[in-house]
């Protein structure tokens, strides 16, 4: 990653190459200070400072040090339990490769990754619980690349691979501390799956580097604002559909004087949800964006925004502002050509080179080489950008791949969620299906009982905020939305429903 | 059978679209967290509305979360 283009940012190398998870263990590990306080199901069941959670991993450390050896891919399959985050640590400071998978997967999943990875050994919660563990004294710091491998979630299909090196990862941990702000004093909250790419930087490598105290629920809790009074919470990270769930709680609940901002990402964000709690909680919500191939955050809303511009990059465009590039990453708008954009407001995909690009897909050369080209990773997103106090941010209106393409013309699906969202319709999405007449026509995916509105009126609404070409033409009603684990929408799972109007010719 | 119960049983069915047994434990069941969500408001409405003085924050932070549970607490406070 020394002199390629695709690595460089502002011309230069990271100043993180060579460095690895010893940079951050060798200081954390000598520290008293609180690291984690684990939450489940709305009660405190583990404190650790940062000291006693390196003995944990030494401990772990003793325990499987003859089951593995340096660079292997160790998966580790232990959801959100507190288990997770010693065996990250282990892993690191033993030279392993760790490939986080979620528990839930299917067998058949487990064995493609196994069969892919060549992966020996996994660590699962038969393998080891806290309590089984005897301290000991952290003295382990092995560096080795790549320090984890990511399979993409798969919302479009097959998974794939990204292996991400540690300079790389400390790049972009310097640049969320860079970019919203971030301090040894805050305090974070996360309740996202830390076997995800934006949890595992976020929950469990960001504390670790800024020696920060991480609170960190299983799942979301029921008590959100109880634990963000009595822990003292300063940055949140969550979801849209978790920034749902607390706006969906109407009991009378006041934000700690604590708490700064809420940080959103994993799903484009709703401005009707921004502004939800804006106006009950007077939070603001920080939008960031960023792939496993960029490693976290690539572009981030930063938090010195002036009023007047956080009112403008949410609320004056189609979608709200996705951020502005953070440190290290060259961020830029390509057209169908190749050629950059450079005008305001003009729509191309997305394209990333700098010190958090990845060098490319785990043993998939055809998939590397259709993502990294041109000396830019090419992310598959949509935008825009508009300056804004001399800064560039972007908007991302939609996934290349999510687009549908009727009669010659491209409609983003995103944006007819956006109007979807903004009548109301909190459980709806737009499907695109196979059409006979259109080559590919809009539906709309609509679940049983969540709204008090009929498909007539939905479908009259609808043709009176969108272009006749975008309006969904018929709603299928279901049972619910399938989604990844961080509330990604799963569109191709719905498409099957939709078969029924293949050969039907509809009137715009 | 008296209206708070009533109205906590069909409250907790509409939400759900699920029938949940008298003692069975919220959390274990299919239920989603957006629906656990709308059943905490709905303990909070009902509280109000009879004036009972709960903890709700106590009550849900409990392993187990019964219909029962609820009665209970709505019944005698805390």
């Amino acid at each position: 990653m020394g002199s390629n283009p695709l690595h460089l940012y502002s011309g230069e190398a990271s100043p993180y190459l060579g460095m690895g998870f010893s940079t951050i263990s060798r200081k954390a590990s000598v520290s008293d200070l609180p690291y984690l306080s684990y939450y489940e199901r709305g009660k405190k069941t583990k404190t650790l400072s940062f000291r006693e959670y390196f003995s944990l991993v030494a401990g772990l450390n003793s325990l499987i040090r003859d089951k593995v050896k340096t660079g292997d891919k160790v998966i580790v399959a232990l959801g959100n339990r507190i288990e997770a985050f010693i065996a990250y640590g282990s892993l690191l400071s033993l030279g392993c490769t760790i490939v986080p998978v979620d528990p839930k997967e299917g067998s058949s999943y487990f064995e493609e990754i196994i069969r892919c990875t060549g992966s020996v050994f996994t660590l699962d919660h038969g393998v080891f619980q806290v309590s089984d563990l005897i301290p000991e004294t952290f003295a382990d710091f092995l560096d080795h690349d790549p320090a984890s491998l990511f399979f993409t979630s798969g919302t479009t299909g097959n998974s794939k691979g990204v292996t991400q090196n540690f300079s790389s990862l400390l790049a972009n941990l310097e640049a969320t501390k860079r970019i919203a702000g971030l301090t040894t004093g805050d305090t974070f909250f996360s309740c996202l799956p830390v076997f995800h790419v934006n949890a595992f930087n976020f929950s469990f490598l960001l504390p670790l580097y800024l020696e920060t105290k991480i609170v960190f629920s299983s799942e979301y809790p029921l008590t959100f604002w109880k634990i963000l009074n009595d822990e003292k919470v300063s940055v949140a990270s969550l979801t849209p559909p978790v920034i749902r769930l607390i706006n969906a709680d109407s009991r009378n609940h006041a934000a700690p004087e604590s708490l700064r901002f809420f940080i959103s990402a994993s799903s484009p964000i709703y401005k009707e949800d921004l502004q939800k709690m804006k106006d009950r909680f007077g939070v603001r919500i920080l939008q960031a964006y960023g792939l496993s191939e960029t490693v976290n955050f690539t572009l981030f809303n930063p938090s010195d925004l002036s009023d007047e511009t956080y009112e403008k990059i949410h609320y004056e465009a189609v979608v709200p502002s996705a951020g502005i590039p953070t440190w290290g990453n060259d961020v830029q708008v390509m057209d169908e050509n190749g050629k950059l954009i450079t005008e305001e407001n003009r729509e191309g995909e997305i394209v990333i080179r700098g010190w958090s690009v990845q060098t490319g897909y785990f043993a998939n050369p055809e998939a590397t080489r259709e993502a990294f080209h041109n000396e830019y990773f090419h992310s598959g997103d949509i935008a825009f950008y508009r300056m804004h106090e001399g800064r560039k941010f972007f908007y991302i209106t939609g996934r290349k791949k999510e687009v549908v393409k009727r009669k010659g013309k491209l409609i983003y699906l995103s944006e007819i969620d956006g109007v979807i969202k903004s009548m109301g319709l909190m459980e709806a999405c737009a499907v695109g299906f196979s059409n006979s007449y259109s080559d590919e026509e809009v539906g709309l995916f609509l679940v049983k009982d969540s709204t008090t509105m009929n498909s007539e009126e939905i479908l009259m609404k609808l043709r009176n905020t969108l272009h006749p070409a975008k309006c969904p033409k018929v709603i299928v009603v279901g049972e619910s939305i399938p989604k990844t684990s961080v509330g990604k929408i799963k569109r191709n799972g719905l498409k099957d429903l939709f078969l029924p109007y293949q050969e039907t010719k509809f009137h715009e | 059978m008296n209206e708070l119960k009533d109205k906590l049983i069909l409250g907790v069915k509409e939400i759900s679209r699920m029938e949940v047994r008298w003692d069975e434990n919220l959390f274990g069941t299919a239920i989603d967290s957006m629906s656990l969500v709308k059943i905490v408001n709905l303990v909070d409405d009902l509280a109000r509305e009879y004036k009972r003085s709960v903890d709700l924050d106590s009550l849900i932070s409990e392993d187990t979360l019964s219909l029962q549970d609820i009665y209970q607490v709505l019944e005698n406070g805390k």
